[in-house]
């Protein structure tokens, strides 16, 4: 049966996916094709750029991982429990630090992923380095999925 | 010691002797050359600069590697993966390793086969392209009996011919009523357009022309030539035939040639290229008229060999190996035991170690190992990963640095097999295993505590290896005053945390703190600035902190990983519902492809965040950087190696 508690927390399953997953396409998008110029110059490079382009992709399955705990928490896949409305609330809530902070930490990670294309067309061996550029704004996509994590652990239905 | 001992040599020897004995320092490929230039303001002693002899060897390694680039592409690719992975240097016999004046003929007409042969290429594909062109435009015309240089005007009658789409030909062929001398059409097969020929009086050359042109007709340009469509078409075809047979003996012939002179190519580029590094050495190194001085550096215990190899030579020479005095800084080596040789690499992709610095490789080795088994934490996933590091090693012939990367995933994948089965993962909840220890997505609270604990224990050993790079240097204070305090007031906050330690950490955290604000502004002059400095410098406690929550992306990575596998797993037995045995078909592809994808993505997340965890919180603690590594003179081998024992002798 679908309550208004049930809603919201699939409104919270549908936005940490979403706007994650958003993110994690508009970044690998943006490695793409600052990576493709360089392959057309240098086709050997490809798998030193793919690496970087998988990058800004993270966020996506951060969301998705969200997603999919919050579905299960609701019993979509076992039969859907009796969830309050102040239940629903708090799944979405929680969704949001991954959703939010997956969004827009893509997206930046994927501006600095990008630039990292550009060191690698310059120093082909210094893709560890790039690599850490990027790895700094996925601190917080990171962190944001820990809080979302520990928010739904907290939450029992 | 985890960096070892760098000697200066500094060697002088009859100028007449100086291409042997060049020639046998590259061999033992023990000492680095540095440039001696500019050292002495006496006139009599010169630099000698780069000879005639780099200029020959640049110029003949050009046309080798172009020659061998070119026969490249008609090589044979191996078939498997593995083969592709190994790198196929080819062993050769030392004294193999030459190159006579016939083989440099030899050469030298092979160059210029492949620039003939690299030439004709494109002018083979240009001639394809025409013809193939021009039989597509001849195609519709087979039918036509008239020669094409025949069509256009003649004394009494114009004659084109153009091709139209069958929606324009009923309003075309109505306007054709517009013409008042008699005219003819024949019309040709039509496909997608209707090719035709208007026959005309040439006296209404221009209303035909006009008519043909507004119906949006195709004039199809035939170019020169003879004959009718028909004939054209097969001499057309004749020509690629030529082409194409011309085309396919190329390819044949630098097939053979890549199959016979690749090899050879291979060595000879080697050779060149060590040459032309011999010839260049030349260029640092200071002479007068009958003498020569090389400056460099060897590893301490590669002095003795240097010594005795040069003894051989019977060449009266002046040989001094010595210490760096303060003023040169020695480039560096690193020398570590088996278990922490791989981990160089982390430090090469971040800086090598300032001469005279402590090398961190020894710590960033278990750490390394430990964090990245964290992370990962699923012991499937852990072991497999070390089984194919493990075996790619064993198989595959590869560069220093390709096994040090597998090597390091090989003890991060122990370590996280260890990891996965004290948390029980095995690859996910697969078999339902228990945890040896407990599962981190069932208490996540305590692993974020032991994140943070396993953080400040790297973080104290990064203080720990500045404050004996203090007491080394005789700054014993300096290390109590920097370090100490820090410790005991970082120790104390922790301490207060936990019930039962609460008092003890309450004084420790005192201590410290006072210890701090009187000795941090130690560098100021006046009493209150002192202090002052003091009191500010208490604030690098929240960039301590930081630094300690830094580390619950061992957690979260680890959750992350977990969880997936989870994730996949219950999606994988989903699909048993489906029928007739479909489902186990369906759940096998997900869990393969699924395991896959997610021990990749989380290995490379893995690796790139223990190697951040490293560079920023461990390093920063104590670690410079910024040397130089030791790179001795020796023979480039891009493509060969030597036999073992011909190296050693």
């Amino acid at each position: 049966m679908i309550s208004t508690g049930i809603i919201l927390a699939l409104i919270g399953a549908g936005l940490s996916m979403v706007l994650a997953g958003v993110g994690s396409a508009i970044g690998v998008s943006m490695v793409g094709q600052a990576g493709s110029g360089v392959v057309t110059e240098d086709p050997e490079k490809f798998g030193k750029i793919l690496v970087l382009e998988i990058l800004p992709g993270t966020q996506g399955i951060y969301g998705f991982l969200i997603s999919f705990l919050i579905l299960d928490a609701i019993g979509i896949f076992s039969g859907v429990k009796a969830v309050t409305v102040a239940q629903g609330w708090s799944l979405l809530l929680a969704s949001l630090p991954v959703a939010l902070v997956g969004l827009i930490s893509a997206i930046y990670q994927a501006k600095v992923a990008a630039a990292g294309v550009g060191i690698l067309a310059k120093q082909p061996d210094e893709l560890v380095k790039a690599m850490i550029f990027a790895v700094m704004v996925e601190t917080y996509a990171v962190l944001a999925l820990l809080i979302s994590f520990l928010m739904l652990q907290g939450i029992t239905i | 010691m985890a960096l070892a001992s760098i000697k200066r040599v500094e060697l002088l020897a009859p100028k007449e002797a100086q291409a042997e004995i060049l020639a046998r320092l590259q061999k033992l490929g023990l000492v680095e050359i540095e440039e001696l230039a500019g050292e002495s303001a006496d006139p009599g002693i010169v630099s000698q600069g780069i000879g005639e002899d780099a200029r020959f060897w640049e110029e003949l390694l050009g046309k080798l590697q172009f020659s061998l680039g070119f026969l490249r592409e008609y090589q044979e690719k191996p078939g498997s993966l593995l083969e592709q992975l190994a790198s196929s240097k080819q062993e050769i016999e030392a004294t193999a390793f030459q190159f006579t004046a016939e083989e440099q003929a030899e050469v030298e007409s092979l160059y210029l086969e492949c620039k003939e042969l690299e030439a004709e290429l494109p002018a083979l594909k240009r001639r394809e392209e025409a013809a193939s062109q021009q039989l597509e435009i001849l195609a519709p015309w087979l039918y036509l009996e008239t020669p094409l240089e025949e069509l256009g005007e003649s004394k009494y009658l114009y004659t084109m011919a153009a091709e139209l789409s069958p929606k324009s030909w009923e309003r075309f062929a109505k306007t054709l009523e517009q013409l008042e001398e008699p005219y003819f059409i024949e019309v040709g097969e039509s496909s997608s357009r209707i090719p035709f020929v208007l026959v005309a009086s040439a006296k209404e050359r221009e209303l035909a022309q006009k008519l043909v042109a507004d119906s949006g007709a195709l004039i199809p340009g035939f170019g020169k030539g003879r004959g009718t469509a028909k004939e054209r078409s097969e001499m057309l075809e004749r020509e690629l035939a030529l082409v194409q047979k011309r085309q396919e003996e190329i390819t044949a012939l630098c097939q053979k040639m890549a199959e016979e002179q690749v090899p050879e190519l291979e060595r000879y580029v080697d050779y060149a290229d060590s040459r032309l590094e011999r010839a260049k050495v030349q260029g640092q190194l200071l002479a007068t008229e009958s003498t020569f001085a090389l400056g460099g550096w060897i590893l301490e215990r590669d002095a003795q060999k240097l010594a005795r190899s040069l003894e051989e030579l019977q060449i009266p020479l002046y040989l001094n190996i010595r210490e760096a005095t303060e003023e040169e800084t020695p480039p560096v080596s690193f020398e570590n035991n088996r278990f922490a040789w791989p981990f160089e690499t982390v430090l090469e992709m971040y800086s090598p170690p300032k001469a005279g610095e402590v090398d961190p490789t020894p710590w960033v080795a278990p750490f390394f190992s430990l964090f990245f088994g964290i992370m990962l934490t699923d012991a499937g996933y852990g072991l497999l990963l070390a089984l194919v590091a493990v075996f790619l090693v064993k198989k595959v012939k590869m560069e220093d640095a390709g096994q040090k990367l597998l090597l390091v995933l090989f003890w991060g994948g122990l370590a996280s097999g260890v990891a996965g089965a004290l948390a029980g993962g095995w690859f996910g909840d697969l078999f339902g295993l228990p945890p040896l220890w407990f599962n981190p997505i069932d208490d996540p609270l305590k692993m974020m505590a032991l994140s943070f604990g396993l953080g400040l224990v790297h973080i104290f050993s990064g203080m720990g290896l500045e404050f004996y790079d203090n007491v080394r240097s005789g700054k014993v204070w300096d290390g109590i005053f920097d370090q100490g305090f820090w410790f005991l007031l970082i120790l104390g906050l922790v301490f207060l945390l936990l019930p039962g330690f609460k008092q003890a950490g309450s004084i420790m955290a005192k201590l410290g703190a006072i210890g701090l604000v009187l000795t941090q502004g130690r560098a100021q002059k006046n009493i209150f600035l002192k202090l002052g400095a003091g009191i500010v410098s208490l604030y690098n406690l929240s960039g301590v902190l930081g630094d300690v929550l830094s580390y619950s992306r061992l957690l979260a990575l680890g959750l992350a990983t977990g969880v997936i596998a989870n994730v996949i797993n219950m999606v994988a037995k989903m699909a048993l519902v489906l029928p007739y045995g479909l489902g186990y078909v369906v759940m096998v592809v997900v869990l393969v492809g699924g395991h896959a994808f997610n021990l990749f993505i989380n290995a490379m997340g893995s690796y790139v965040h223990t190697s951040r965890l490293q560079y920023v919180e461990f390093f920063g603690r104590f670690f410079e950087g910024g040397g130089k590594l030791f790179a001795p003179f020796k023979i480039k081998q891009n493509y060969t190696y030597f036999k073992e024992d011909e190296e050693e002798a």
